[in-house]
Formats: C-alpha cells, sequence, structure tokens
C-alpha cells in the first residue's frame, strides 16, 4: 500500500478516502505567513462522481489509489455486464451500469474505450472520443436545404439520440461527439 | 531537461504587469524615502536558518561552504538597527520551501521596514496609507482583535472556550487531518481558511493582538500577556502584512528559540540552530521599534487584478 504526502497533491492524483477512490481536481496550498500550511482540495469520488471539498494539514499522509487507466476493447453486453479486453494482456473485465454511465449509449462492439481499473475493477468507461453509428430513424429534411444551420433529431442503432443537418437520410453513418452528443460529419462505411 | 510545454521559455507576466509592477516599486521607494527611512541591501544567503517551526528554509551548497537563502531580511535588519543606522528598510526576494500554489511562490519580494519608537498599531495605520497609495481606495481601517474576530465570526472567545467548541464549529467536510484537541491548529485553520477570504473587502483589516502562542517575534502587551503586540493586515480575502512591536529582550528572545526547537522536534522536522548573531546584536541593544513585512507580489496582484502570484513575475518557480 503507497502513500502520498500533501506536499505531492496536484490535480489527477488518485486518492483513497473513507474507503472510496478519489479524484484531486484542484488543490491549493493555504498558509498563514506565521501559521500551519494547509491543502485544501476539490476531490471527485470515482464511484458516484460527486465533488466534495476537504481541508488537509500540510504533510499529512493519505493512502494512494491504485487506480489505472487502460485503452480496452468493447466486446458485448449480457444484459447486466459490459464487457471489455486488453488488447496487450487479452485478459477480459466485466463493467456493470454505474461504471457505464453515458458511455452506454455510444456502444455497439469493438470500440477502444479507456476503462479505469480501481483494484483492478472496472470503475468508469470512458467511450471514443467520436464514434460512428448508423441513423435509424430521423424525419426526410427538406429536398435542396444542404447548408443552412437547421437541424433535426434523429436516434442512432444504440438507441442515442442526437441532433444532425436536415440532409441526413435514415439509414447514414454519422460521425458523433461522445463528450457533447453532437453531430460532427457524415460517417464512412 | 525534458520540456513538455513548448511554451515555457516565456514569461508568465503581461508587459503592462511588468511595467505595472517597477511603477509600484517606484511609488514604495517614493513613500518610504519621502518619511526618511534608508534603503539598505541585506544577504540573500546567509550562514543561518530560522528556527520558526512553520517555515522551512531552502539550504544551498556551495563548493567549500552549506548556506541558507533567507526567508527574510529580518535579522539582518534588525542586526543594522542595534547597530544604530535607523529607519530602514529592505526590498527584494526572499525563499521559502514548501511554500507553493495560487498565492504562494517559493520565491517572492518582500518589503520589510522598520521604524524606531513607534508602535505597531501606529505602524500598521502608516501601512494602510501605503497600500492605499498603491491599489487604490480600499475603504478604511478596520481594527479587530483576534479574540474579537472569533468572538465575531463563531460567537466564541477563541482563548477561554474548550478546545472541542472550536472543533464543533468546523465544518464536518474539513475535519480530516485536524486534529481535535490542537487549539493553535484550529486557530490556524479558521483565521487561514475561513476568516481572512472574509477579511477587507470595503475595509483594509488590521488584526491585532494575536495569541502569544503565536508571538513569533513581537513583545508581550506589558497590560496582557497572552497576546502580542503583533497584527496582519488583510485587503480582499490577502494577508499584505505581518508587523509587530518588536521584542528587544535578548533572555525571553533566547527563550522562544529554544521552545520553537523543541517544536520542531516534536513536529519532527530538522533542528536548526538560533542565529548567534542576532542573539549578539539584541544583548548589544535593539532600540524600540515596531517593523512589518510586507507581500510586494500580492499587493502587484490587487493591482492589476489577476488570480495568481505566478501571473504576476516574469518568471515564476515553475518557469524559472
Amino acid at each position: 500500500m503507497s502513500n502520498y504526502s500533501t506536499n505531492e497533491f496536484k490535480s489527477g492524483l488518485k486518492i483513497i478516502l473513507d474507503g472510496d477512490p478519489y479524484n484531486i481536481v484542484e488543490n491549493e496550498f493555504v498558509k498563514p505567513g506565521k501559521g500551519q500550511a494547509f491543502n485544501r482540495v476539490r476531490i471527485r469520488n470515482l464511484k458516484t462522481s460527486r465533488v466534495i471539498e476537504k481541508t488537509f494539514k500540510s504533510g499529512d499522509v493519505v493512502e494512494a489509489a491504485d487506480v489505472v487507466d487502460a485503452e480496452m476493447q468493447y466486446l458485448y453486453q449480457d444484459g447486466s455486464h459490459w464487457h471489455f479486453m486488453h488488447p496487450e494482456t487479452f485478459e477480459q473485465y466485466q463493467a456493470d451500469q454505474t461504471a457505464l454511465g453515458d458511455a452506454a449509449s455510444w456502444l455497439k462492439g469493438e470500440e477502444t474505450c479507456t476503462v479505469t481499473l480501481w483494484n483492478g475493477r472496472p470503475l468508469l468507461v470512458l467511450p471514443p472520443h467520436t464514434v460512428t453509428l448508423r441513423v435509424t430513424r430521423t424525419d426526410p429534411g427538406l429536398r435542396g436545404d444542404t447548408s443552412s444551420g437547421g437541424s433535426k433529431p434523429a436516434v442512432l442503432e444504440t438507441g442515442a439520440s442526437v441532433r444532425v443537418p436536415l440532409f441526413i437520410q435514415e439509414g447514414e453513418l454519422i460521425k458523433v461527439n461522445t463528450r457533447t452528443s453532437e453531430y460532427v460529419a457524415r460517417g464512412k462505411e | 531537461m525534458a520540456r513538455s510545454d513548448p511554451d515555457d521559455w516565456r514569461p508568465c507576466a503581461a508587459t503592462d504587469t511588468l511595467k505595472l509592477r517597477a511603477d509600484l516599486k517606484a511609488r514604495i521607494r517614493a513613500f518610504l524615502s519621502e518619511r526618511g527611512i534608508l534603503e539598505v541591501d541585506t544577504p540573500r544567503i546567509s550562514s543561518s536558518a530560522v528556527t520558526d517551526p512553520q517555515i522551512s528554509c531552502f539550504a544551498g551548497v556551495g563548493s567549500h561552504s552549506r548556506f541558507w537563502l533567507i526567508p527574510s531580511p529580518e535579522f539582518h535588519l534588525k542586526r543594522l538597527l542595534a547597530a544604530g543606522v535607523g529607519d530602514l528598510y529592505s526590498f527584494g526576494p526572499v525563499f521559502r520551501d514548501e511554500e507553493w500554489g495560487l498565492l504562494h511562490e517559493p520565491e517572492f519580494t518582500l518589503l520589510e521596514y522598520y521604524r524606531l519608537g513607534m508602535d505597531g498599531e501606529t505602524l500598521a495605520l502608516e501601512v494602510a496609507g501605503l497600500l492605499t497609495r498603491l491599489i487604490g481606495p480600499a475603504g478604511p481601517v478596520e481594527r479587530i482583535s483576534f479574540a474579537q474576530l472569533f468572538e465575531r465570526e463563531l460567537g466564541i472567545d477563541p482563548f477561554v472556550a474548550p478546545v472541542q467548541a472550536l472543533w464543533d464549529r468546523v465544518d464536518p467536510e474539513h475535519r480530516s487531518g485536524l486534529a481535535r484537541d490542537d487549539r493553535g491548529l484550529l486557530w490556524d485553520f479558521f483565521l487561514g481558511n475561513v476568516f481572512y477570504p472574509r477579511l477587507g473587502w470595503d475595509t483594509i483589516a488590521v488584526i491585532h493582538d494575536f495569541p502569544a502562542e503565536q508571538a513569533a517575534l513581537a513583545r508581550l502587551r506589558s497590560d496582557n500577556l497572552k497576546v502580542a503586540e503583533r497584527f496582519e493586515i488583510v485587503v480582499r480575502g490577502l494577508e499584505l502584512a505581518n508587523g509587530y512591536h518588536e521584542l528587544t529582550d535578548p533572555a525571553e528572545q533566547a527563550k522562544r528559540f529554544q521552545d520553537e526547537r523543541s517544536m520542531r522536534r516534536r513536529l519532527g522536522r530538522p533542528d536548526i540552530e538560533p542565529d548567534a548573531r542576532y542573539l549578539a546584536a539584541l544583548e548589544a541593544g535593539l532600540p524600540d521599534c515596531s517593523g512589518v513585512a510586507i507581500g510586494f507580489d500580492r499587493i502587484v496582484l490587487l493591482a492589476s487584478g489577476v488570480k495568481s502570484l505566478a501571473q504576476v513575475v516574469a518568471f515564476p518557480f515553475a518557469r524559472a
């Protein structure tokens, strides 16, 4: 078990507090000129995503969280879990709904995702920045209107809903930004 | 050295901020010169460090010697006072290890000046006048004692209330790492984390009469030995200055040095030998005086409206 001193605190560091893994979002050093120094941190609970504030006495030591990010290939979903495979070790991991969060609505298979492992178990799954998916339902656009800023709702093969330009038709492939849920471009086969 | 940021050769301060910095320096020197206060240059490297348990100094190694980077010019300035130089100031860089954040740089510029025969209250008013000249009207001076501040903000007397009462007022989210039975630590917690950010928004806040336990180099009040003639000045939530009606008694000073060494031992910090030349100067006689240390970079920060100390120096520690 390893530890971090508050002197090593910086954003991105993963620590354990009250049994839960946290990511340091912001670390601020507070010290009266003639007094004890403190580290005031904003930390995100990696299980619940809730952000809280904490104050540590500078020099205090906290337990390091064994949290690592790995690129893994999404294989399939079995009803309750999503299965991923590490491309080098071929080891398989199963992640639950909490770990998937919004990622679930962008995955159909074979995408490379960032899986955050805590003690070897998937804690968070981040989908690729952009995915290419087929439009399964959308209203026909207005003929000839290819340049206006107008858009319309569309449902994709994974069930995700996005707004697309009027010229996009059912059955077409489109590229979507998974961070903003926005249409990027027409996709290729 | 590996560089991950291709722009890391550039300064962090805008050119306008550097010009403002130079202008503020000139105005400070004019203010002090009008009052007949002499600028002196004192060493930045020294054979002595400070025993203050809350300050850690950078150690340097030369080919034939070991030395310290000074955390403050205080001892050198008071040796000059004891030698009869009169009102004086030092304006230059000081160095503190382990102090780095939005409002802290390990190297920063400190203005420190001394006035003979002046008490702390008068000096604090003079500093308030200087600050007004530098950062514009900041409101009237608001004097509040350390104890009154706790009374006003928490409704308890920080000296006589049970420690538990202080602990009970700490937001539960912030309790980790604090000790429920350490009064001094809880004082520091409230002052630095809770009270100061609220002070000086339409006033120049002068906090005075600090606990004797935090007297540092200030004399105790003759009419109340529980408090020291020490003050701090806070503007817009920022601690800008720390001043003392200086302790001149060599025996009391020697005892405080030993107390600080014991505290260092308890905290597991490296032992530091007290500065013998400073004690010798006190033996020879330090005239009655008050002194103040002012964080210049924070003044530039307030005058320029930026958010971090790194934006008011050409090359902060991260790019030095």
